[in-house]
């Protein structure tokens, strides 16, 4: 298989879009969070924003580490895709469920 | 390499060290560019979700000084649609993961989803506007 960039993608790859996706759900999924924390726990709001804008760039960093591998594992075939499974789904999908709750406590209680 | 591939992809998924079992251990390893794509189509899904979580967080705000029924009503309509949302978007990743490999058609959406969709949206607007206190 012809995995070099530039062929098909131009210089884009094929995980491009999934990584700029999954990262700006995640830092949007991480607003609300926060947002809703804030309002829940009476917090100081510059605290917790400035927690948020570190954790906000954690999660941009570990995309470009992440990014960084996929290019790699690109250039060897694919290897990455045979492993990667669905832990990003559902974990995803568990932390949406949590920050739900949230909310809905936050409906309720205040 | 199938009809339907744009990229070749020997070789099978490494069986047993991929979770969730229900969907790596059925079929064959499909084009990577469709995994990608239903990913993505779950990650719409899951925008969809946090938006309507920020909805429910501003009209609980909007309401904050004079309390009504309706307002809580709507909001936590708006979080259970969230997490509906969540779980179809799983649910769906699921079952097209699983037709990729299985080389099966995928998933159709289905009209009923959006006609049930439809009543649920029109039965909620006729709600907030039987409730919204007059005057």
């Amino acid at each position: 298989m012809d995995t070099r960039t530039g062929k098909l993608w131009g210089d884009q790859y094929p995980f491009e879009r999934n990584h700029l996706q999954r990262t700006m759900t995640l830092i949007g999924l991480g607003g609300v969070f926060a947002v809703t924390v804030i309002l829940l726990v009476h917090a100081e709001f510059t605290s917790v924003l400035g927690i948020s804008l570190l954790c906000a760039g954690v999660v941009a960093a570990f995309a470009a580490v992440s990014r960084h591998r996929y290019v790699q594992e690109t250039r060897l075939g694919f290897v990455i895709l045979r492993t990667r499974g669905g832990r990003f789904v559902l974990g995803s999908a568990l932390a949406v469920a949590a920050v739900s709750v949230l909310v809905a406590l936050l409906v309720l209680l205040e | 390499m199938a009809d339907n591939e744009v990229m070749g992809f020997d070789g099978d998924a490494e069986r047993g060290s991929r979770s969730p079992r229900g969907v790596y251990d059925e079929g064959r390893e499909p084009d990577p560019l469709y995994t990608l794509a239903n990913e993505r189509t779950y990650l719409s899904w899951l925008r969809l979700a946090v938006t309507l979580l920020a909805a429910a967080v501003a009209i609980d705000r909007l309401f904050l000084e004079q309390p009504w029924f309706g307002s809580q009503i709507l909001a936590l309509g708006l979080v259970a649609i969230a997490f509906g949302t969540c779980g179809l978007g799983v649910r769906r990743w699921w079952a097209t993961e699983r037709a990729l490999r299985r080389r099966q058609p995928l998933p159709g959406f289905g009209a009923p989803l959006l006609a049930v969709m439809a009543i649920l949206l029109a039965v909620a607007g006729v709600t907030v506007l039987v409730l919204t206190p007059q005057g």
